[in-house]
């Protein structure tokens, strides 16, 4: 009787081993790998100090429409984003999430003033990689066979005035890479506890926080490219309110038609008074 | 098979694939991914345009057309200028281009386009100026080097002003000393705050000024 129970010590059966290795996968496999890249506009730099208030005064509507991939929380969660940082600008900002075709249309009440700014916002995915075989071969071999899985999207932007004049528009798009695999997860894990510096560390709340501030930057950026150009499109109307003051560009700015450049000194006065060429 | 060796067998050839990504992750940082600008686009558009590129795409109803992240790296990496003129240099040739087009309807074939940009920094005024000029050249405009001066006195005054007073003036001063001409035009394009990376532009004709964009 000893006998066996020694040998079952000393050498494990092969299907505890399956099942122990089988518990450490599944445990891993939630430790997936999620990679953040901007592809075009969200790396763009921005200029904008987001806790100066840029928007003062300022009444902004954001409009932020679900579609097929972007279900109506999700659109709701961004517009609240959206508001946040806006408000932390001095703006004064409604949302809105349009449900159905019908309700995409801008609804007013009668007697309330336009917004100054209209923000809409919407999602497109531009491209989707997922292979299901390599799912099951990553499952097949408890996932030391690694799975990516990649979406492209758009994010995109679109300011109009109160009248609805379209002031800017840009299509931001970008990409998440996610790779499940405990061989992945453990070798990514490594790089950043051993290699990578912090900014430079890979995981699900990095590449959240680091979307968010691209796509948070760049749309406080065209919003307020938006009321620069409204205003000069307008030919600079007075405005009572705060927001009627310009940030000087500096000294550095020639103010007017003035000074030559180096290049192309001006030119001598004729005989008649007036400048050639 | 040993499980070392079956891990390796997998798990190489997919290290492998990634390295021609430009995702960042075991082969490129973030700082690399950020300095790269990439837009999908399908196969056969890449193969059109640069064949050398990608291989053929597969006669119509054979596959489900695939599509190519086409790349560009910056000229300069992220951090290199300061963020307000690396935005403002980065899209310079598609805001130049609106500027031009819009201010295309403005004058005649005869005219005579005077360029000048106002930015706070000089190098990146000029070359602000430069490209307008070329594009103006490049759709058949005939463009003059030459920069109208105002006297000293017009800019003492105009320097005291805003933006929204400066640019009138400053064209009604230029044709009343002469100048500019009437079959001159001045484009000036610039920004009016400081907070922006957006260009805009003016067109004076005749001694008025008319804001383009």
């Amino acid at each position: 009787m000893a006998e066996p129970s020694r040998r079952s010590m000393s050498r494990p059966p092969p299907r505890a081993l399956l099942a122990a290795a089988a518990v450490v996968v599944v445990a891993l496999l939630p430790g997936c790998v999620t990679v953040y890249e901007p592809l075009l506009g969200l790396q763009r730099p921005v200029v904008v100090n987001l806790n100066a208030p840029n928007f003062e005064g300022q009444r902004i509507l954001v409009r932020c429409l679900p579609s097929d991939h972007l279900p109506a929380q999700d659109m709701e969660y961004l517009c609240r984003r959206v508001r946040n940082i806006l408000q932390k600008q001095g703006a004064e900002v409604e949302i809105t999430v349009p449900r159905g075709a019908r309700s995409r249309a801008v609804e007013r009440e009668e007697g309330v003033a336009p917004p100054d700014l209209m923000i809409e916002l919407s999602g497109r995915l531009l491209h989707e990689d997922n292979v299901p075989i390599l799912w099951a071969l990553s499952y097949a071999t408890l996932t030391l066979v690694p799975t990516i899985t990649e979406f492209t999207f758009a994010q995109d932007v679109s300011i109009r005035d109160g009248e609805g004049s379209l002031l800017v528009s840009d299509s931001l798009q970008g990409r998440i890479i996610q790779y499940f695999g405990a061989g992945v997860w453990a070798t990514n894990t490594v790089l950043d506890l051993a290699v990578r510096k912090e900014s430079e560390k890979i995981n699900d709340e990095a590449s959240r926080q680091e979307f968010s501030r691209d796509l948070l930057g760049q749309i406080s950026q065209l919003a307020f490219h938006a009321r620069t150009r409204a205003r000069v499109l307008r030919g600079f109307p007075p405005e009572a309110k705060a927001d009627a003051k310009i940030e000087s560009t500096g000294p550095a700015v020639p103010i007017v038609p003035a000074v030559p450049a180096p290049a192309a000194p001006a030119a001598p006065k004729a005989a008649d008074g007036k400048l050639r060429d | 098979m040993d499980p070392v060796t079956f891990t390796l067998l997998f798990f190489l050839p997919f290290l492998a694939g990634r390295v021609t990504d430009p995702s960042p992750g075991f082969f490129h940082t973030k700082e690399e991914a950020r300095a790269v600008e990439c837009v999908r686009m399908s196969q056969a558009e890449v193969y059109e345009r640069e064949p050398a590129r990608v291989p053929e795409p597969p006669p119509r109803g054979g596959r489900v057309p695939a599509d190519v992240l086409v790349c560009k790296r910056r000229y300069l990496s992220p951090d290199e200028r300061p963020a307000r003129d690396e935005a403002v240099l980065s899209s310079l040739r598609g805001e130049v281009s609106a500027i031009v087009q819009a201010a295309s309807t403005s004058g005649g074939p005869s005219t005579v386009w005077h360029v000048d940009a106002f930015y706070p920094e000089a190098i990146v005024a000029q070359k602000i100026a430069v490209a307008t000029r070329t594009e103006l050249v490049e759709r058949g405009k005939k463009v003059s080097d030459r920069v109208p001066v105002l006297a000293a006195a017009d800019l003492s005054v105009l320097g005291r002003l805003a933006p929204q007073e400066q640019y009138p003036l400053a064209c009604a001063r230029a044709f009343a000393e002469g100048a500019l001409s009437p079959p001159e035009a001045f484009l000036g394009v610039m920004i009016v705050d400081a907070r922006e990376a957006q260009l805009h532009a003016g067109v004076c004709l005749e001694g008025k000024w008319r804001w383009l964009r």
